[in-house]
């Protein structure tokens, strides 16, 4: 292909970013449509680390991710303190729902929502 | 050097060039730590690629690929080992996107530069799926291709304008 003949910009690619688009955007909404999740799995790669119940309020510190603190409040959960360099984990804000996450790439932590019908429990953190 | 640089393009002008686009990838790499701020998990749009494309253009292949490695290394060194290992899976997805596409399709600059940086940010959840061992980080694609969109548009843009520039500079006879 000539790069001459290149164009900036044609119909058919427009229409081609249009639909993807209108596919992200589905993806994006789908899981704010699903109820309240109930719990916090924290993992700390495949391993999981901790499941914590979104109605008990408190701040959390666990062994795997020294210097990192989850706080649960209000029925969310987030990262409000962290040794990370980018802090990344904490700009992300408070999550609630099944489908959203929070992730510390350097801590190798990743957080996400399950609802109460689908955890079996491994630990229940009082 | 030799055997990557066009036989047509004296060996200074190569070497000026190629510093520059490389200081160049480095100067987005700053302006993109701003403007990435609102993105999780530390993902990148991509504007260095707008480089590594300009380079493919006016270059070639193989100098293309030496400012991946270029920049993936400045990466490692100023942001640390996560990052540049996001960075590296972001960029070397891209460039392989994006040398194909310009290779062997008619896609326009600004579609090319889409789909490069949609690579970019899949390279970079790859990347980060293996450091963390679950796909949860998937949860973010959406906004990452929404983002990748608006960013690969101005890239294109401006793709466009800069790399006949590169291209004079290079082939200008002294």
């Amino acid at each position: 292909m000539e790069n001459k003949e290149r164009k900036v910009i044609n119909k058919r690619d427009t229409i081609i970013m249009v639909l993807i688009i209108i596919f992200a955007l589905a993806c994006a909404f789908i899981p704010k449509l699903a109820d309240d999740g109930g719990y916090a799995v924290i993992k700390c790669g495949d391993v999981v680390a901790a499941r914590l119940e979104l109605n008990k309020d408190g701040d959390y510190t666990f062994p795997e991710f020294e210097g990192m603190v989850f706080t649960v409040a209000d029925g969310a959960i987030s990262v409000t303190k962290s040794n990370c360099g980018d802090h990344t984990c904490m700009r992300t804000g408070s999550i609630s729902r099944s489908g959203e996450v929070i992730v510390c790439v350097p801590n190798k932590a990743a957080i996400t929502i399950e609802s109460k019908e689908q955890s079996d429990l491994d630990v229940v953190l009082k | 050097m030799i055997g990557i640089k066009p036989e047509k393009v004296s060996a200074a002008r190569y070497v000026a060039v190629m510093g520059m686009l490389f200081a160049a990838t480095a100067a987005l790499n700053l302006i993109e730590s701003i403007l990435s701020a609102a993105l999780p998990a530390g993902m990148r749009v991509g504007l260095a690629n707008i480089v590594i494309m300009a380079a493919i253009l006016s270059i070639n292949l193989p100098s293309a690929a030496l400012l991946v490695i270029l920049k993936a290394a400045f990466v490692f060194l100023t942001r640390g080992f996560s990052a540049g290992l996001l960075s590296l899976c972001g960029v070397t997805l891209a460039f392989g996107v994006t040398a194909l596409l310009f290779r062997k399709t008619n896609a326009t600059y600004i579609l090319i530069s889409v789909l490069g940086s949609i690579a970019h940010t899949l390279g970079q959840l790859l990347a980060a799926r293996v450091i963390l061992g679950t796909g949860a980080i998937f949860a973010y694609a959406p906004i990452l291709a929404v983002s990748s969109i608006a960013a690969g548009v101005c890239t294109g843009i401006v793709l466009k304008a800069v790399f006949p520039q590169i291209e004079r500079v290079l082939k200008k006879q002294t």
